[in-house]
């Protein structure tokens, strides 16, 4: 599908808007400013080549979220163990676990944060776009080399053919966060709505 | 007497940090879910003086769920929801679901107390 500049014009813009409402969002847990770098603003991806689209690095946290609702996509926020470690230092500052209970409570900090600011950028999305929509429970998936990735598979069952992406950056943290998303032809529905 | 109050959340984080705030306020946490079958039995068992109820868990939507509690079992425990979605709409609409204040995450410790305070 080919979009029209003023389709792409108008999506940047909430883009800009919704990830900039997630950087808001993490900063509550860095209890740092949160910068956006949009890497991506709005792609056609191809879908016959979608599995090199999913970042793979062994041993990190991988948070996906399905859209439910009017707007359908698939969002992750990749976590490698520095962030993880940094945005557990912030928030459990002093605390010490063992080994068990440590991955217990990073696994559910990040699912926590990857809900958050999913959300927060999601309820953008809706508010723009007169729409309704919900995310699902965030997956938790440690991503493996060898084999396809749950996001990668969600992609292409579900022809999510725009990608948009940004890092989350705490300077002050040294945390950067990717946040990647991957939306069908719903999201064009929305910018029409938007623009009508 | 302290209050009483359930926690109903799917994530691990938030029902700890739920917990740990109403506590340091002397609240009686009777009990946490994080499905929303298990907070529907625990609600009608304790009748608590305070839900407070995630929007989206694994098995339904929160909406649901005070929809239950409050239209068709008319318990009289006032409802938080919880939620990270800030959508206009779904704000808009939370009193006709038997819901008292809608709060959106993130937020502090300090801004769930007052939120909690203001309805008592």
């Amino acid at each position: 599908m080919l979009l029209s500049d003023e389709q792409i014009n108008s999506a940047q813009k909430v883009i800009e808007l919704s990830l900039n409402a997630s950087a808001k969002s993490l900063s509550y847990f860095t209890k740092t400013a949160v910068d956006v770098v949009i890497e991506n603003k709005l792609t056609v991806i191809n879908l016959s080549n979608v599995e090199n689209l999913v970042e793979k690095e062994v041993s990190s946290y991988v948070i996906s979220t399905e859209l439910i609702g009017d707007l359908q996509g698939i969002s992750y926020l990749h976590f490698t163990q520095n962030d993880v470690d940094k945005l557990m230092d912030s928030i459990y500052a002093n605390k010490e676990f063992d080994e068990d209970k440590y991955v217990k409570k990073s696994e559910g900090l990040v699912k926590e944060i990857a809900n958050i600011i999913t959300a927060a950028a999601m309820s953008q999305f809706a508010n723009h776009f007169r729409y309704t929509t919900y995310g699902d429970v965030p997956r938790l998936e440690i991503i493996k080399n060898e084999s396809k990735s749950y996001v990668a598979n969600y992609i292409e069952r579900h022809n999510c053919f725009l990608d948009f992406r940004a890092t989350l950056v705490s300077s002050e943290m040294n945390l950067n966060l990717d946040f990647v998303w991957f939306v069908d032809d719903s999201f064009v529905g929305g910018i029409d709505r938007l623009n009508n | 007497m302290s209050k009483t109050v359930l926690i109903i959340d799917d994530s691990s984080f938030m029902r700890e940090f739920i917990e740990e705030t109403l506590e340091s306020e002397g609240w009686d946490v009777i009990g946490t879910a994080a499905d929303g079958n298990s907070g529907v039995e625990l609600a009608l068992e304790h009748q608590p003086d305070l839900i407070t109820l995630d929007n989206v868990l694994p098995d339904m939507l929160g909406i649901e769920i005070a929809k239950i509690l409050k239209k068709e079992e008319g318990i009289t425990s006032k409802i938080i929801m919880i939620s990270a979605l800030g959508q206009d709409e779904m704000i808009k609409n939370y009193e006709d679901y038997g819901i008292e204040y809608y709060l959106v995450k993130p937020f502090t410790s300090e801004e769930l107390i007052e939120n909690v305070n203001n309805l008592f």
